[in-house]
């Protein structure tokens, strides 16, 4: 292996593991929330720091590698992605931890089994995972033929999000002395829908490296 | 490690270098970059003497090599230059086969045993990254191998006398992109054993093959830093003009 394809595996490498610490992130702000498990909540929100240690670093690393081997190409269009996708995942750490938060100070109650089932949380966390671990996929294998399946499930995301909309206003017009935790609910399931959003740009980076088509600001995703 | 000391370099009345002093780590790479004529292939040329050839020169300053002073008295050239491989610009194999170039210097230093010589050829020749393309030609001459294969032979040559330190005087500028890479491929591998110096136009290469880098202009060192940083963030105003093409 050449030397500069040695420095690219280490940039893979690297967003790799930071990749598949978040997806941990994801799946344990999944059971804290959804069991109110307090410790789980604590341990993701000191894990922050790991995700937001791994975003300079592979920063500093991609830089580097742009300023001394001059990437062109495919691999121009890798370190790139590379630098937007890390941010991309500190963000969605960021608004696992907001979530963790929740968990932890929210002077409400838990949410009920009742109003889990209602605002549809399970399903809205396994479509949230099943993008992150079926974008990472994609890009190790240099495959976007997955690609528009990812996209799709954030539209299910987004549905469940305005369906809640719906859903949590109603409770607070019919019982206002709730309103704030109502809104507490809610501005949880706002960041699990920004996540989502997330997901969707890290798969418009994957074909941007891939295919070298730029999916952002498009009304219509046309892969 | 190589040390220089205040050194300063004329050519009759003219000063080439203006006060240098530097240290070059052991098994690092480092390279020079400037404009031409900005002294860094003669402050190159310093450290196996290659400068003495040229008359009417005159030195000031100190150049050690291993802690001692290259320029005292009591240093022999010859066992200077064996120590201190070069390799030039310009591909410059001897008019001989390709085995006898990489023996060459063996013979010159007395070696008689054929089977230590064709173990020690073929040792170099890998090192050099270049026995699989010429394992079936050891005794056609060296002007039939490609521009690239030849560079590499010369340094396998270089190689052969067992040298500490090889220096390197833009090796790649007249070699293809493919051929650059497997140079540049090779002075990577080389660093684990030697300590290299290269002077190289292309400051792309500077920046890919090199630990640290030092800038020189008009015969000063304006800048030595670590690679890295001088590609990202120079320290001197003038080395990021030069590094970005803003003038040069």
């Amino acid at each position: 292996m050449k030397y500069n394809e040695k420095e690219m595996k280490f940039l893979r490498d690297e967003v790799n593991e930071m990749w598949k610490l978040v997806i941990s992130q994801i799946e344990k702000t999944k059971k804290a929330l959804l069991t109110n498990d307090v410790e789980l909540a604590l341990e993701i929100v000191s894990l922050e720091k790991k995700v937001d240690a791994y975003e300079l670093r592979l920063d500093s690393n991609c830089e580097h590698y742009i300023a001394l081997y001059n990437p062109v190409a495919i691999d121009l269009r890798l370190v790139l992605s590379i630098m937007k996708i890390s941010i991309t995942l500190e963000r969605i750490a960021d608004y696992a931890a907001g979530v963790a938060r929740y968990v932890l100070e929210a002077e409400c109650q838990p949410f009920t089994d009742k109003m889990k089932e209602s605002l549809r949380l399970e399903k809205m966390f396994d479509a949230l995972l099943s993008m992150m671990t079926t974008s990472l996929v994609s890009f190790n294998s240099e495959n976007v033929k997955n690609a528009s399946k990812i996209l799709a499930k954030d539209k299910g995301i987004d549905e469940i999000y305005h369906s809640s909309i719906n859903l949590l206003s109603e409770q607070i017009g019919k019982d206002s002395t709730d309103a704030r935790c109502g809104l507490e609910m809610m501005m949880v399931i706002r960041k699990l829908e920004r996540i989502g959003d997330h997901c969707s740009n890290i798969v418009e980076e994957i074909v941007f490296y891939i295919e070298a088509k730029v999916l952002k600001h498009k009304g219509k995703r046309e892969i | 490690m190589i040390v220089t000391k205040n050194i300063n370099f004329y050519y009759g009345t003219f000063q080439a270098l203006k006060n240098i002093s530097m240290t070059m780590e052991a098994n690092t790479v480092t390279a020079f970059i400037g404009p031409s004529g900005c002294g860094k292939s003669t402050f190159l040329r310093l450290f196996n003497r290659m400068n003495d050839l040229i008359d009417g020169t005159r030195l000031e300053g100190e150049c050690l090599i291993k802690g001692k002073d290259i320029y005292d008295k009591s240093i022999n050239i010859d066992a200077l230059r064996k120590d201190i491989g070069m390799v030039f610009q310009k591909p410059n194999p001897f008019p001989k086969s390709v085995f006898e170039n990489v023996a060459y210097g063996l013979r010159v230093n007395g070696i008689k045993d054929k089977k230590f010589i064709a173990d020690k050829v073929e040792e170099t020749l890998k090192a050099a990254a270049l026995f699989d393309e010429v394992k079936d030609k050891l005794n056609k001459s060296a002007f039939e191998l490609s521009g690239g294969q030849q560079q590499r032979l010369c340094i396998a040559r270089a190689l052969a006398v067992e040298p500490s330190i090889l220096l390197m005087d833009e090796p790649a500028s007249a070699l293809d992109p493919i051929s650059t890479s497997k140079i540049e491929e090779l002075i990577h591998d080389l660093k684990k054993k030697y300590t290299i110096v290269i002077v190289t136009h292309n400051m792309q290469q500077a920046a890919r093959v090199s630990d640290k880098t030092g800038f020189f202009m008009l015969g000063e060192l304006i800048e030595y830093n670590d690679t890295k940083k001088m590609f990202l963030n120079p320290d001197k105003e003038i080395t990021q003009n030069y590094i970005t093409g803003r003038f040069g």
